[in-house]
């Protein structure tokens, strides 16, 4: 645990010294602030409005985030051949793993957290009050972050960044298409298309996890839904995990 | 039999890669089995390509073998408390260059679990051994080729390991730095420690090594100690110094001749002993004056040319060899180990 979380504070480290992380966060801060702007145009909403882009920039800016560094992150140790020396230390290939995807998540969680933070001001100075609705979507949205943070750390255990980019893009599309993809499936005739949509379902359904609307028109969120999308996140996370530890332990670092 | 306890034991290992589109078979090891006893000094050559690093790279865990296995300290290379002794420097290595020089450090230090009084101590000292101490606050960003290359020795004796694998250690040194490395490399065989390194440097090697293996295309060709290997090729070539000869004859024995060592009317030249009675014949009937013969003391280089010469008609390891291996010339066959104590 002590190795791991080593690793994990090296990472976080590399990542906040990292220029690019910087410029996605200066963008995610301009359009909570534009929120405000946008508000203020729009008549009688503008709270709504603040509200709503608020999420989506939590949300949109935090996969970018988690897309960004899982790709990239486990790439560029070995890439940079820094991967070498640290597995020639004693360390486990799983605690590697394990050891960048916390990393990885302490970067995101801290900028969301700062995103978050400015968030609750600015609906603070709007409305007077915040809601704890507004926090319950905050959270599912963390979770669907972590969630594509360890999708990315799979596909970038046994393949190329450009490759592992365009697959956890591709199933966090799919994820939010969810019900859409649900629709379709009941309505197609065609087999081949019938079973690309039947594997897809089997691929996390991140429209659970995306309550940001519901949120923002007053809809109140049970806390057993709560419950079951957090445990439900949690299992696809500890299983892309260990499917990504498992073929990182296997692989020849030539 | 060396009486000391064997730190790294070889046996029969051998690897395999699948390349390119239509999984093409490369063998970068073939069947390589060798001992490193402890308090020695053990150098590892082969041009490149021979399969050095992915030997070193198998006992670092970093690649899996086809077959044999790699222990150290009696135990699997992969298992952690062989790697808690282990002491590694990559070829050519990049290291997190957005960390400071003490910082890097310390990181690696963390992962041996050492605690942080004695960390600070070992840092420090690291740092310093390795004359980097104006450098320590600085990001490795900053470093040169020459200090990245210091401080990645400094890691790799950051847990005071028993063994140091240290993959091309002088590369990227200037002679001052070589030096250094030299005497770190001393001090570590004094102190009890047994170093393993690979090296194109053959100078540095014959200064430092109590024994060398030579590997070419995959396969070990020659073990033992220098002494002894070198005595295998005293008394390959002679030196001639002679005078007398007009100079078109002596443009006909330089032909003869393996190289040059004082050109002129008085001249010194070296021939392999296979073309001497030929020389000597010519030198007297052109009425030369012989004035001395000296049987030559073979040298590292000699015998690493010679066993890269002696094996370049063999495929090389990143030719397809899906099709059956070629019998193996005569001298290919595993070499017996010359005993340190012989």
């Amino acid at each position: 645990m002590h190795k791991l979380l080593v690793i994990a504070q090296n990472t976080f480290r590399e990542a906040i010294r990292d220029k690019i992380l910087y410029s996605i966060f200066f963008f995610a801060f301009l359009l909570l602030l534009a929120s405000l702007a946008l508000g203020e145009l729009s008549l009688g909403h503008h709270i709504k409005v603040t509200k709503d882009l608020g999420l989506s920039a939590i949300s949109f800016f935090g996969i970018l985030i988690a897309i960004f560094t899982g790709v990239s992150l486990v790439h560029k140790e070995i890439d940079k051949r820094t991967l070498y020396t640290l597995l020639s230390k004693p360390i486990y290939r799983s605690q590697f793993v394990l050891g960048k995807y916390f990393g990885m998540l302490l970067t995101a969680l801290t900028q969301l957290a700062l995103l978050t933070a400015l968030f609750s001001l600015l609906v603070l100075y709007q409305q007077k009050y915040i809601e704890s609705a507004l926090f319950q979507a905050i959270l599912l949205y963390w979770m669907e972050i972590m969630l594509v943070t360890s999708i990315a750390l799979f596909f970038s255990s046994f393949t190329t960044p450009f490759f592992s980019g365009v697959f956890t893009f591709s199933i966090f599309v799919i994820g939010r298409l969810m019900p859409e993809i649900e629709i379709l499936l009941k309505r197609t005739t065609n087999p081949l298309i019938w079973l690309l949509l039947k594997i897809s379902t089997f691929l996390p359904n991140l429209d659970y996890l995306n309550i940001g609307q519901r949120v923002v028109h007053q809809e109140s969120i049970p806390f057993d839904y709560m419950l079951s999308s957090v445990t439900y996140t949690t299992l696809y996370i500890v299983l892309f995990l260990f499917f990504g530890s498992l073929l990182f332990s296997r692989r020849d670092f030539i | 039999m060396n009486a000391q306890p064997p730190i790294i034991e070889i046996q029969h290992l051998s690897k395999e890669f699948r390349i390119g589109f239509f999984r093409k078979r490369v063998r970068a090891v073939r069947d390589l089995s060798l001992t490193v006893h402890q308090g020695e000094i053990f150098g590892f050559l082969g041009p490149n390509g021979a399969g050095k690093t992915t030997t070193i790279k198998m006992l670092m865990g970093l690649i899996y073998p086809s077959q044999g296995q790699a222990k150290l300290f009696g135990i699997p290379s992969d298992d952690l408390r062989a790697k808690a002794r282990l002491g590694f420097l990559p070829e050519h290595p990049y290291f997190y260059d957005y960390l400071t020089g003490l910082e890097f450090l310390n990181f690696y230090a963390r992962l041996f679990g050492i605690s942080s009084s004695i960390r600070s101590v070992r840092v420090e000292r690291l740092i310093e051994q390795v004359g980097l101490s104006h450098a320590r606050k600085l990001p490795l960003r900053k470093y040169s080729k020459g200090m990245i290359q210091r401080i990645g020795i400094a890691q790799a004796l950051i847990n005071d390991p028993d063994l140091v694998i240290l993959d091309e250690p002088m590369s990227g040194l200037d002679p001052i730095g070589r030096k250094d490395v030299r005497d770190i490399i001393f001090r570590l065989r004094d102190s009890g420690k047994t170093v393993f390194f690979s090296s194109h440097i053959l100078q540095d090697v014959e200064m430092l090594c109590d024994r060398v293996a030579i590997l070419t295309k995959g396969q070990l060709r020659k073990l033992g100690t220098l002494h002894d290997l070198l005595a295998e090729l005293s008394g390959l070539k002679t030196e001639i110094t002679f005078s007398g000869l007009s100079t078109l004859d002596l443009e006909q024995l330089q032909r003869l001749a393996d190289r040059i060592v004082v050109p002129g009317p008085r001249a010194t030249l070296v021939f392999p002993n296979e073309r001497l009675d030929e020389a000597v014949r010519l030198l007297l009937q052109k009425g030369g004056k012989l004035e001395s013969m000296i049987p030559l003391k073979g040298t590292l280089e000699d015998l690493f040319v010679q066993q890269v010469h002696a094996t370049q008609d063999e495929p090389s390891p990143l030719q397809d060899e899906s099709s059956a291996s070629p019998p193996l010339p005569e001298n290919t066959q595993p070499p017996q180990e010359t005993s340190r104590d012989a």
